[in-house]
């Protein structure tokens, strides 16, 4: 419970927030109207959880002299964190968790309490009103109205106030709220303020308050929180609260048009550079390369002149000139010495054309071994190697009419025999895929099989047309797993329940088969004649009924007996010792007696009593006078006697049989009795014959013409027990035995040893449904062929499995067509390449063996020229002899050099007209030696002084290539930063339009929090500009 | 101060005084005076749970893989189940996770299956989703295991074993309440992700009655035509994809100038889609963008919801569990106490199994979302599945995640679903 300071300090809080609120109504509101304010007061544990909620309602109405007000407390129930508000639940919409530290390490308020040290304590208070609902908010982007269910939260301006810590307890205090001195300056008061508002302020506030403690003791706290934003906000959150991304959208637009401008500048300037780029790489790369490649090595251009990168330049060609003349300077000295040395053994040209002419012989030169000795002989031999004209015996153009006889057409066959390469090729093509799937070769059986295994799913209306499909099918008929809807091995379980074991019952009722056997076993026979059932009751009623000579000494113990006993008592047929119906006979005939004897009574009455009483003394006899009326009246009594007497005569017996009285009652009981012989036919004419026919029928005696008892032990028989021994051989003996074989059949319950339905199921888990796979080895049948059917195709030739891999090489051996361009693309195809190729190497061939002939005259064209090589060596034969004779004249013109190499100067004189002596070389080796010294004292020098003009565009000079680089730099760096802006702004332009969005959200989502702030109904009903509701959270202290 | 107001305070002074909030003589007094006591009682929710369960194991099967992995860090719930149950200490004895990786394929789901088993686990809790939950369901199915699917979508494992529960949204539930909400909207148009998954969401929006404008197939990787989606101005865009490729559809939308709603199936709902979001320069996904799922979200006010996340503060400063819990989730905590309940009387394999069939984590104690009925291998009721709206409100209580890197999260849309009697109102807990 709490204390009345606890209570004391509540009513304080909120006395101030309530004053606080109705002062600022006071001023707007008018006469007659109402303003009211629920508060809240939410109780909290030490740690900050609630433990009791009160709340008040307060109502104060305005008129002409005043105001009145009304207030009313009422508890509510927290349950399971919520409160119980008009039958339905509300949540707090603020929590608080406060936490405390000593000396650095968090504690609980009972352990901090009256310690000393370094304290802190930490209120979290955290909004969580969190809440969906339509919010319409401007998109500042598009200018349009967007609608989204979005979460929003009712912004609480939160306060704790009034906390004052004495410094008898607290010194060096910190807190990140405001901390003022007391009146009396001996404590310090400690206030915080925050505005929980996301998305535009944060949802949690920490107050702290932290400093050094002596007897840790914190008074009592109340934080007050109110819905809505109080005071003025700062101009970022005020933006954010009020404008969204409005601001940000007109960032946008500006960053879409940098954008554009830039992409317009990137454009211009890429124009610009592209021009000077083509200059300067005509300069540069072409012109500049061209006077003088500076990276020139001329080592390397003598290894290889052809390296690209390594060309000269004009300045170096030149330079090369120069080398080459003294090199032309020096191959012609060689020339000259070359063409004639005057010695055999260390020929020139001459002699060597002398030596060439002999080699080159008439063709007819071999040797002992039939070596050709001279070109000529060898060329004969290679042409009879080349072609012999003789299929049998072939040189190189009858091998490759072989070879291209083998590749063949692919048309080739004996029969079914192939007789080519490609015949064999097309044999096995066929063999792999005829295309069609009426006729299919190993690709359609394949996907015949690929097709028929299928996925399971391939069904025409419930028929599976695929064996996946089949197998899911008897999978689906084979269990549904749900009992409910029995499938075969749900039936069969089912059946295997039904059967049952003969145990299951419920109370007396059975629920199985073997139950209700057992059941009928039990009722048709105990065993046991104390407690009879049917077959003991049938037999006692059959010894009940008995053979009519059971007594116990007079006492009948049947009913045949009691029947033979009534019978015996009804008449014995002897009227000496005579049973009933003999004695009425008696009776009957003894009244007619008496009848008789009664008739002389009456007239001799009167006178034999006058004589008796005469006969006794003292006796006065009868007034004869009256014997008249005496002997009337006894005849009157005898006639009623006589008549009595008739009528018992007549009610003992009619003689009638037709109309019994007692007599012929007793005599038709007596024939009805009978002695059981009475039958008419099959029919019982008594109840004795009856009684033997119904025992007749309870029982024969006999098992093969069985009576209801000999039935009854048969039925009970054959129900059974279903104990082993009622298995003979294996064959059931009765029908529980039968029933526990089905059962047995059924199911062993052990899926080691299965029964059907043990196979069922591991028919059904053993199907699958295809994803079964352990270690990628698949462990039922349909994974099994879905691992098949993966095997078969992958249905991607790039991940090829059989089928694929089929395909391909069918594709890969081709028809022979399948070129890109020259490229074979199939095995045919490279056969028929192959093929061409041997006809042409053929073709080669023969002319090469054509080309070589004989050297006869016939091959030798009209104008005398060599049609073949034998004809060319015979008329090179004649030429070199001439050559020889062209040499000498050569040798003159050449001039000669001296021991050094260097040509000896020869020439002609002239005088100009300027008056100098002119010289002109006389030979060709001086005019080279003048040349060279031309080119290398003169033109280089020129063409030097033009590429140092040009300059290295990579080193700063004042040169033209040096400024042409500078100038396309600059370009492109303006032509790449106008590219990047452009980029920059169309990503910035994005970024920028979801900072829009999110901005124009959370901007909805605040206003949207706002209106709830208005419509906010706490923990009461009420709500609206004429309502506040307020919560104070309170903690009773520490200490 | 005026006459009136001071007349005003005076009066308010005697309401309050007498009304059952004061007390005689109630002042405006400092309140240095008073004697603080520290109050015995207590309104801190039971953190830990009472169990007759002694050394059981219960299975985790997470997947690093796949779409599952999504899910991996919100399967931590399970260690804060299994904290709470073992007293909300260390060294207790209660219940032991043992945890295994399905690698989000279908031989993983069979060996963490088999593994589990092998190992004693009384019942599992599959905490992911994908195709590989069949191959798992049906071995849960062969060993007689009772698996717990507290995210899983997919309708069809209920089928692949009799064994398997799904505590989850199913697709079609999902989609039912996705359509309700679009059937208006005039033009949807739908990318789904390719594959099982995408196919599944599209058969089941089309079962719910929607048609669509287009229909675009799409994956993380590949480029989404989003110009051409956004220029056909559809009203509304469904994404069905997982949290990459939802993240790749929403950038293209955005990008190609989508300005409608934007709707995504529930693989989206995941830390791993928030994460993106955060992750951006020009996030695509704003506030208001919808799902759809569980009405039990980080917004709970309950008790309970207060037990779970104390919990989770517990078991890491206690050092109890050192597993990342900052994205753990209800749903997969819900699963172990459901499981653990089944195991009250008996705690084998056969008898949870067997006991399963009659938990509603209604009558569990500590179960914090939304209610399961275990007596349907689908448990999660149609009622229950709420139109979920993607929200970057943070309170800063430390149940939502960090948004400015762990980005936002999702809240049930108010009116969307149907809460239990029991916190009849919960749609509307702060009275507007």
């Amino acid at each position: 419970m709490k204390g009345p300071r606890s209570r004391r300090a509540v009513a304080a809080a909120v006395f101030v927030v309530v004053t606080a609120v109705f002062a600022a109504q006071v001023l707007s509101a008018s006469a007659d109207e109402t303003r009211s304010v629920d508060v809240a007061v939410v109780r909290l544990d030490d740690a900050g959880f609630p433990i009791g909620v009160t709340l008040n309602a307060f109502t104060r109405t305005y008129n002409d002299s005043g105001s009145t007000d009304k207030g009313d407390a009422s508890t509510l129930e927290l349950k399971d964190g919520l409160v119980s508000v008009n039958g339905e639940h509300r949540a707090l919409p603020v929590v608080v968790r406060t936490h405390y530290f000593l000396d650095g390490t968090e504690v609980s308020a009972s352990d901090i309490a009256g310690k000393s040290g370094d304290f802190k304590v930490e209120w979290d208070v955290t909004n969580r009103t969190q809440k969906t609902e339509k919010v319409t908010y401007t998109d500042s982007v598009t200018g349009k109205e967007k609608t989204v269910t979005a979460a929003t939260m009712v912004p609480f301006t939160v306060e704790l106030a009034g906390l004052s810590l004495p410094d008898a307890s607290f010194d060096s205090l910190s807190s990140n709220g405001v901390v003022a001195r007391n009146a009396a300056n001996d404590a310090s008061d400690l206030s915080w303020t925050s505005v929980l508002a996301p998305p535009v302020f944060p949802g949690t506030a920490v107050f702290t308050v932290e400093g050094k403690a002596s007897n840790f003791k914190l008074p009592t706290t109340s934080i007050v929180a109110t819905p809505g934003v109080s005071g003025a906000l700062p101009k970022s959150a005020s933006d954010a609260a009020e404008k969204g991304g409005a601001e940000a959208a007109t960032v946008r637009g500006y960053i879409a048009q940098f954008g554009d401008g830039f992409a317009q500048l990137g454009g211009g300037l890429g124009l610009m550079k592209g021009g000077l780029d083509q200059i300067f790489s005509g300069i540069n790369d072409k012109l500049k390369p061209g006077l003088s490649n500076t990276k020139f090595d001329k080592s390397l251009y003598a290894e290889d002149s052809t390296l690209a990168y390594n060309q000269p330049g004009l300045l170096e060609a030149l330079n090369l000139l120069g080398d080459g003349l003294g090199q032309l300077i020096g191959g012609a000295a060689q020339i000259r010495a070359g063409l004639k040395s005057g010695d055999a053994a260390n020929p020139g040209v001459t002699e060597g054309l002398n030596q060439v002419i002999g080699g080159i012989g008439q063709g007819n030169e071999f040797d002992g071994q039939g070596n050709p000795l001279t070109v000529r002989a060898s060329l004969n031999a290679l042409r009879v190697g080349i072609s012999s004209g003789d299929m049998s015996a072939p040189g190189m153009v009858e091998g490759l009419q072989k070879i291209s006889d083998a590749i063949g057409t692919g048309t080739e066959f004996n029969g079914s025999t192939p007789l080519t390469i490609r015949a064999s090729i097309n044999a096995v093509r066929a063999g792999l895929s005829s295309g069609s799937a009426q006729n299919p070769a190993i690709i359609e059986g394949l996907q015949t099989i690929y097709s028929s295994i299928g996925a399971g799913n391939e069904f025409n209306g419930t028929t599976p047309l695929t064996v996946a499909a089949g197998l899911a099918a008897v999978r689906g008929a084979l269990s549904s797993g749900d009992m409910q809807n029995p499938k075969i091995i749900e039936g069969l379980q089912t059946i295997y329940g039904s059967i049952g074991n003969g145990t299951e019952f419920n109370g007396n009722v059975p629920v199985t088969l073997a139950a209700s056997l057992a059941a009928v076993r039990a009722a048709l026979s105990s065993g046991d004649p104390n407690n009879p059932k049917i077959l003991e009751g049938l037999q006692k009623i059959y010894a009940g009924i008995g053979a009519g000579n059971e007594f116990n000494g007079t006492t009948p113990l049947t009913v045949r007996a009691s029947l033979n006993a009534i019978r015996g008592a009804l008449s014995t047929g002897s009227q000496v010792n005579p049973g009933i119906i003999e004695g009425v006979q008696q009776v009957v005939a003894g009244m007619a007696a008496l009848k008789t004897g009664m008739t002389g009574f009456d007239s001799t009455f009167v006178a034999s009593v006058q004589g008796q009483l005469g006969g006794i003394l003292g006796a006065l006899p009868l007034d004869v006078t009256q014997s008249a009326v005496i002997q009337g009246v006894l005849d009157a009594g005898i006639t009623q006697f006589k008549a009595a007497l008739d009528q018992m005569s007549a009610g003992l017996s009619s003689g009638d049989v037709n109309n019994p009285k007692v007599l012929e009652g007793l005599q038709k009981i007596y024939a009805g009795i009978g002695d059981g012989s009475e039958f008419n036919g099959q029919t019982p004419l008594t109840i004795m014959a009856s009684m033997v026919a119904m025992r007749a029928g309870l029982s024969s005696g006999s098992q093969v013409t069985p009576g209801l008892i000999e039935g009854v032990q048969q039925i009970f028989a054959a129900v059974g027990t279903g104990a082993p021994s009622e298995i003979v051989n294996g064959v059931p003996q009765t029908i529980r035995a039968g029933l526990t074989a089905i059962r047995a059949g059924l199911s062993s319950g052990n899926a080691q040893n299965p029964k059907i339905i043990e196979g069922l199921q591991q028919i059904f888990a053993a199907i699958g449904t295809g994803s079964e796979f352990s270690n990628g080895i698949p462990v039922t049948l349909r994974a099994s062929l879905n691992a098949i059917r993966a095997g078969l195709s992958s249905g991607n030739m790039n991940d090829p499995k059989i089928i694929e891999g089929l395909q391909k090489i069918y594709a890969s051996l081709g028809l022979g067509n399948e070129f890109n361009g020259a490229t074979p693309l199939t095995i045919q195809a490279a056969l028929v390449a192959l093929q061409q190729g041997v006809g042409q190497l053929k073709g080669g061939a023969q002319l090469a063996h054509d080309a070589i002939g004989t050297g006869a005259a016939s091959e030798f064209g009209s104008d005398g020229s060599p049609l073949t090589i034998q004809a060319a060596l015979t008329a090179i034969g004649s030429g070199l002899t001439q050559l020889n004779g062209g040499i000498a004249q050569i040798v003159t013109g050449l001039g000669d050099v001296d021991a050094k190499g260097k040509p000896v100067k020869s020439v002609t004189t002239r005088v100009s007209k300027f008056g100098n002596t002119i010289e002109s070389p006389a030979n060709l080796l001086y005019g080279l030696q003048s040349s060279q010294d031309a080119v290398l004292q003169k033109f280089v020098a020129g063409v030097a002084q033009i590429v140092d003009a040009l300059g290295d565009p990579n080193v700063s000079a004042a040169t033209i290539l040096s400024g042409l680089k500078q100038i396309s730099d600059g370009l492109g760096q303006a032509g790449t930063g106008a590219g990047s802006g452009a980029s920059g702004a169309d990503t910035l332009g994005h970024v920028v339009s979801a900072s829009v969005a999110s901005q124009d959200v959370a901007t909805a989502l605040h206003q949207a929090g706002l209106s709830r702030a208005d419509q906010f109904l706490g923990l009461g009903s009420s709500s609206g500009d004429k309502h506040r509701t307020l919560f104070v959270f309170t903690q009773g202290g520490v200490g | 101060m005026s006459n009136r107001r001071r007349a005003a305070v005076a009066a308010l002074t005697v309401v309050i005084a007498l009304s059952g909030v004061a007390c005689k003589g109630a002042t405006h007094d400092n309140q240095q005076g008073d004697k603080a006591r520290t109050t015995n009682e207590s309104g801190a929710p039971a953190v830990a749970l009472k169990t007759a369960v002694k050394d059981a194991k219960v299975g985790l099967i997470v997947s690093s893989a796949g779409p599952g992995a999504d899910l991996k860090d919100m399967a931590s719930g399970a260690y804060v189940a299994a904290f709470r149950l073992n007293d909300a200490k260390t060294g207790s004895d209660h219940v032991s996770l043992v945890v295994a990786d399905d690698n989000g394929t279908p031989d993983g789901a069979t060996n963490a299956v088999t593994s589990l088993v092998d190992q004693g686990v009384v019942g599992i809790v599959y905490a992911s989703q994908g195709e590989q939950l069949l191959a798992g369901a049906a071995t849960a199915a062969e060993k007689g295991v009772a698996v717990v699917y507290p995210y899983a979508d997919d309708a069809r494992i209920a089928d692949q074993g009799a064994t398997s529960y799904v505590a989850a949204p199913t697709i079609a539930q999902v989609a039912a309440k996705l359509a309700e909400h679009v059937k208006d909207a005039g033009k949807v148009a739908l990318l789904r992700q390719a594959g099982a998954y995408g196919d599944a969401g599209k058969a089941a929006l089309t079962a719910a009655g929607l048609s669509f404008v287009s229909d675009t197939p799409i994956t993380a990787t590949d480029a989404v035509p989003g110009k051409s989606i956004a220029s056909a101005n559809p009203d509304a865009v469904i994404v069905w994809a997982d949290a990459a490729t939802s993240l790749v559809a929403a950038d293209a939308l955005s990008t190609g100038g989508f300005g409608g709603e934007m709707l995504f199936g529930d693989r989206a709902a995941v830390p791993a889609f928030a994460h993106g979001i955060a992750g951006s320069l020009a996030p695509a996904v704003n506030d208001g963008a919808l799902s759809a799922g569980s009405w039990a979200g980080p917004d709970l006010p309950t008790a309970a919801a207060d037990a779970f996340y104390l919990a989770r503060e517990q078991a890491i400063s206690s050092g109890a569990v050192a597993a990342d819990l900052s994205v753990a989730d209800f749903r997969s905590h819900d699963a172990v106490l459901a499981l653990v309940h089944a195991a009250e009387q008996k705690s084998d394999r056969a008898s949870v199994l067997d006991g399963i069939k009659a938990v509603s984590t209604q009558s569990v104690a500590g179960t914090v979302g939304a209610p399961t009925d275990f007596s349907k291998q689908l448990a999660f009721g149609a009622q229950d599945v709420a139109l979920l709206s993607y929200s970057n409100l943070n309170d800063g209580g430390g149940r939502y995640p960090t948004d400015a890197t762990a980005g936002g999260h999702w809240i049930a849309v108010a009116g969307s679903y149907t809460p239990p009697a029991a916190v009849a109102g919960l749609d509307n807990p702060y009275g507007g």
